[in-house]
């Protein structure tokens, strides 16, 4: 205990939870036993998302053979037709949102850390809490196949196919609701990449100077914030419609069943980016390993990054060439498509400019970037082909689509994965998998693969339709399916022996040893596996290749390199924040020890989410009143902020979770407003498209009460004065004032939500989907004031409470900045309601 | 280097925003409630595209000059594959926001 006793007397110089009597190592550990559900170290919770996100895919895989079998030959009987619906159902949206995007996330959550240089996530309770929903939105759609209710309508869930019309049963909510619970993680990894990328990187290391893998990832993670909104909002409202009876979809009330295709598509196509881009980071990552030159163009591949992230969000329309859409439109989406081959080519160029710069070493992961670089390259030219409108007209909803999809999402993403799991397994277990298997595996997969999906492209344009249950004999389909199904148990055999190749080498597997592929990056410093902590002290960074460039990183006990951090006066978890752009340390980052507050929430929304599918409507409060107790709880704690402490580099002391515009919470605020705003402007859209597609039924909707919507604007304008009053007076330590001040706020968001809602009162959700939409959009700005409220409440007690120091004025500055977004949002919506109904 | 990442992040906004317009007018010329004469749109069209093409190429041209001072200038390397980042995203979202305003330019009307 001499330590805590020689400790300068600082501010506020206790350690909430720091555990005195701990080591360094010992307070790094993960909890034993069961208590491991409560750790929430990123190296727990990558692990968690990677092996879940892998066992889904085994599963959609087996899914996938008994498609194959299916179809092997013709007039089958393997699979009744309802059955084969639901089989090819449930393979597409497994592999899309239960494998694919789990996966890479699971990735980014493992890897960002050790390859920036922190120990852990800026926020790891949100990725253990995001694990958590994921994992219980994925049982909710797999049990969906106990009641024999799997859903059947695609993996797209066309309207209006999924209405109570035509899908009476539970399969559609099954999927609804299961899928929204699982987005939830999605969204919520979004933010926590971000936060992590910016924030938490090694002292020195510059945007500049990130390792390629970190710009993929931060590009991916703004998509997911803001390609899920759209996706988030129309499953809500099918879901709504399926159990209110709310017409969004229903063209009899002036909905409109194209408009699912629209939010579905705003979402499905940056998606296919979505779950490509990490995939190629990784592939930026390994090759330039394997040549052992940097990568080639590094601002170059950024630069493609950056714009195909942007690019992706035009091309949505694509898939709905066939929906009788204006020519004007279709020719700007696929003016759309074809521009972002151009980056996508650019960056394939990176990679190939790379490969030639050196004799490359033909280890397994060498192997799969290479059948990822054919099979992608191809995939790319049948998408040219099916962006052209006349061949998308003819091949549409033919097997040439399924095989371009699969050549895109398997060449782009699963055999990437392959080659990252054989290179970062290390990191797991600590041994290397074998090469010779290997190898095997890899022209298991690539031959079966190409024989499976090329053959479909022939049977695609031989006219054989996809999501057909069966086909007749002798139309020239028979051989060709034989082939792809016979190529899909050869691919499938490659996994298998990739199963096996796993569990033998946890036995036999040569123990990895310090950087064992003479990678560049730092999450290569330790010899795996790596302490929990990942760096014992923070390394200084000057360089994109640091353990090729820096030679005192790979010499001697990786432990005594210098570096940031090493003494741990309060016992606790910690990093260093960093500004985003230049990497420069401004701040101690606190990290959370292990707590079940986030399974506690997850749990609690999950209640809800089961209890809404089950029709157990009253129930779902108990689940609202569990999650609300896991949130408080989560986020009560004693605030550190304020303390000053040294960091062990070149003389310099930094504050604790800095008050700062740069600190990973205000970048994570401002992450949360991103997606907030995103499905705003989802309810924005629909509101626009109904109002300029179905003119007739907005003029029979009824108009919104002006004087409350008047008063909506004025409480929306008053919220922003109060909160920011509120921060100013916390700041020179008047808190019982600022208290007050927050009540104030909060009382001024009750009263705006309230208006509101008086404002919606004379219109009829019912009568119109276009008043349906005025209410989703009601509903949505109140909910955000419900935010409002319970954290200007929370804050103001924790004032009263004397939880809250002088100078602690972090919380004031971010309910601030989340109480403009969010007036904004309400003043808009009150506008609308004063101007765009009137314009009928 | 602040900067520099504005100018890479600009370009490529510019042409989102541009899309979504363009998106919006067609839309609106080609609902039912055809609030604009194909004429009408054409003309729109082009003013909402002259000005953000103008901003991106001076952001193009901006980057591109400090690209120059970036190999002539040793200290300033770091930033050189930034300058390039915000060089290339430019120029190609410069492409993609003329490209945007091809169909209203070749097409004479809404099915045409
Ligand atoms: C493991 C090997 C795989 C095989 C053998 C396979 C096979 C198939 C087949 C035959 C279909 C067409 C079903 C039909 O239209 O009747 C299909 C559909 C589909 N597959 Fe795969 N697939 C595999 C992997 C994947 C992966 C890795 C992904 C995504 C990451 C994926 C995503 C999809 C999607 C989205 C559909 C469309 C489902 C629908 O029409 O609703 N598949 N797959
Ligand atoms: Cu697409």
């Amino acid at each position: 205990m001499t330590q805590t006793a020689n400790r300068t007397p600082a501010a506020y110089d206790r350690a909430p939870s720091g555990a005195h009597d701990a080591t360094f190592e010992q307070f790094w550990q993960p909890p034993p036993g069961l208590r491991v559900l409560s750790s929430v170290s990123h190296r727990v919770v990558g692990k968690r998302f990677l092996i879940t996100g892998f066992v889904f895919f085994l599963i959609a895989g087996v899914l996938a053979l008994l498609v194959r079998t299916q179809l092997i030959v013709p007039e089958n009987t393997f699979l009744d037709s309802e059955t084969y619906n639901q089989i090819f159902t449930m393979h597409g949206t497994i592999m899309m949102f239960l494998f694919a995007i789990p996966m890479l996330e699971g990735f980014g959550i493992y890897l960002i850390p050790m390859m920036v240089g922190a120990r852990d996530l800026v926020f790891p309770r949100i990725g253990s809490f995001g694990y958590f929903c994921y994992l219980f939105g994925g049982i909710i759609v797999l049990s969906s196949f106990l009641f024999d209710a799997a859903p059947d309508s695609g993996w797209f869930m066309y309207v209006p196919l999924t209405t109570s019309a035509h899908t009476p049963g539970m399969s559609a909510d099954f999927w609804l609701i299961g899928i929204t619970l699982a987005e939830v993680a999605s969204v919520t990894a979004a933010v926590e990449i971000i936060a992590a990328i910016l924030c938490s990187r090694a002292p020195g290391m510059s945007l500049s100077q990130m390792p390629i893998l970190m710009w993929y990832l931060l590009v991916t993670a703004f998509m997911i914030a803001l390609a899920f909104p759209p996706l988030i909002f129309g499953t809500v409202i099918l879901e709504a419609e399926r159990l209110l009876g709310l017409p969004f979809f229903d063209p009899e009330f002036g909905g409109d069943p194209v408009l699912w295709q629209h939010l579905f598509w705003l979402f499905g196509h940056p998606e296919v980016y979505i779950i490509f881009l990490p995939a190629a980071g990784m592939v930026a990552t390994m090759l330039p390993v394997f040549v052992g030159k940097p990568l080639f163009g590094y601002g170059f591949a950024v630069a493609a990054v950056v714009s195909m992230g942007f690019l992706s969000f035009g091309l949505w329309a694509h898939h709905m060439f066939a929906t009788g859409l204006p020519n004007m439109s279709l020719t700007l989406f696929s003016a759309a498509s074809t521009m972002v081959a151009i980056p996508t080519g650019v960056q394939i160029f990176c990679f190939v400019a790379t490969l030639t710069q050196g004799r490359p070493r033909l280890t397994v992961p060498m192997h799969f970037i290479l059948g990822f670089l054919f099979i992608f390259v191809l995939g790319g030219l049948t998408g040219v082909m099916l962006a052209s409108v006349p061949f998308n007209l003819q091949a549409h909803d033919s097997y040439f689509v399924v095989a371009h999809l699969h050549y895109v999402l398997i060449g782009g993403f699963v055999f990437p994965m392959f080659g990252a799991l054989y290179y970062w397994v290390p990191h797991f277990t600590g041994r290397m998998m074998s090469e010779t298997l290997g190898k095997w595996v890899f022209w298991l997969m690539f031959l079966g693969f190409n024989l499976a999906f090329f053959m479909m492209h022939l049977t695609g344009m031989r006219g054989m339709p996809r999501r057909v249950a069966t086909y007749p004999e002798g139309i020239g389909w028979d051989r060709l399916n034989m082939l792809s199904s016979i190529g899909a148990y050869i691919l499938a055999a490659g996994i298998a022996l990739f199963i096996v190749d796993f569990f033998r080498h946890r036995w036999v597997g040569r123990p990895a040893g310090r950087n064992p592929w003479g990678a560049a990056t730092l999450e290569w410093l330790y010899p795996p596996r790596s302490p929990g902590y990942n760096f014992r002290a923070i390394p200084i960074i000057h360089s994109r290749e640091p353990l090729w460039d820096q030679p005192e990183l790979s010499r001697g006990d990786p432990a005594g390199i210098d570096g940031a951090l090493r003494a741990y006066p309060d016992h606790r978890r910690e990093t260093i924040g960093c500004d985003p752009v230049s990497g420069a340390p401004i701040q101690i980052l606190r990290l959370p020890h292990p707590t079940w507050f986030p399974l506690v929430f997850a749990l609690g929304l999950t209640m809800i989410f089961a209890l809404t599918l089950a029709g157990l409507y009253p129930w779902t409060m108990a689940g609202a009143v569990i999650a609300l107790i896991g949130l408080t709880g989560w986020i009560w704690e004693p605030s550190d902020s304020g303390v000053i402490r040294q960091t062990g580099v070149a003389g310099l002391a930094l504050p604790v979770n800095a008050v700062d515009r740069r600190s990973h919470l205000y970048v994570g605020t401002a992450g949360a407003l991103l997606i907030s705003f995103a499905l705003y402007a989802s309810i924005l859209f629909a509101g626009l498209y109904l109002w300029n597609t179905r003119p007739l039924a907005v003029a029979q909707t009824a108009l919104p009460e002006a004087m409350p919507a008047i008063a909506a604007l004025a409480g929306a304008c008053a919220t922003p004065i109060l909160a920011w009053f509120a921060r100013r007076l916390a700041g020179v330590s008047r808190l019982v004032g600022a208290a007050l001040l927050d009540l104030g706020c909060a009382l001024a968001a009750i009263g705006a939500a309230f208006a509101v809602g008086l404002a919606l009162a004379p219109v009829d959700p019912w009568a119109t989907a276009f008043g349906a939409v005025g209410w989703a959009l009601g509903v949505f700005v109140v909910l955000n004031l419900a935010v409002v409220v319970y954290w200007a409440l929370f804050n103001a007690l924790r004032k009263l409470a004397g939880a809250v120091r002088p100078g602690q004025t972090l919380p004031d500055l971010l309910l601030a900045s989340f109480v403009n977004g969010t007036a904004l949002m309400v003043a808009g919506a009150a506008v609308l309601f004063l101007v765009l109904g009137r314009m009928a | 280097m602040t900067r520099l990442v504005i100018w890479t992040v600009c370009p490529i906004l510019l042409w989102a925003v541009h899309f979504g317009v363009v998106f919006a007018l067609i839309s609106a010329t080609c609902g039912p409630r055809a609030l604009m004469t194909p004429e009408i749109l054409r003309a729109t069209v082009s003013l909402v595209t002259v000005f953000p093409a103008l901003g991106v190429l001076a952001l193009l041209v901006a980057a591109a000059r400090r690209r120059g001072r970036i190999v002539a200038d040793t200290a300033l390397a770091p930033e050189a594959s930034l300058a390039a980042t915000a060089y290339w995203t430019a120029t190609i979202s410069l492409l993609a926001i003329l490209l945007n305003a091809v169909p209203v330019a070749v097409l004479s009307s809404c099915s045409g």
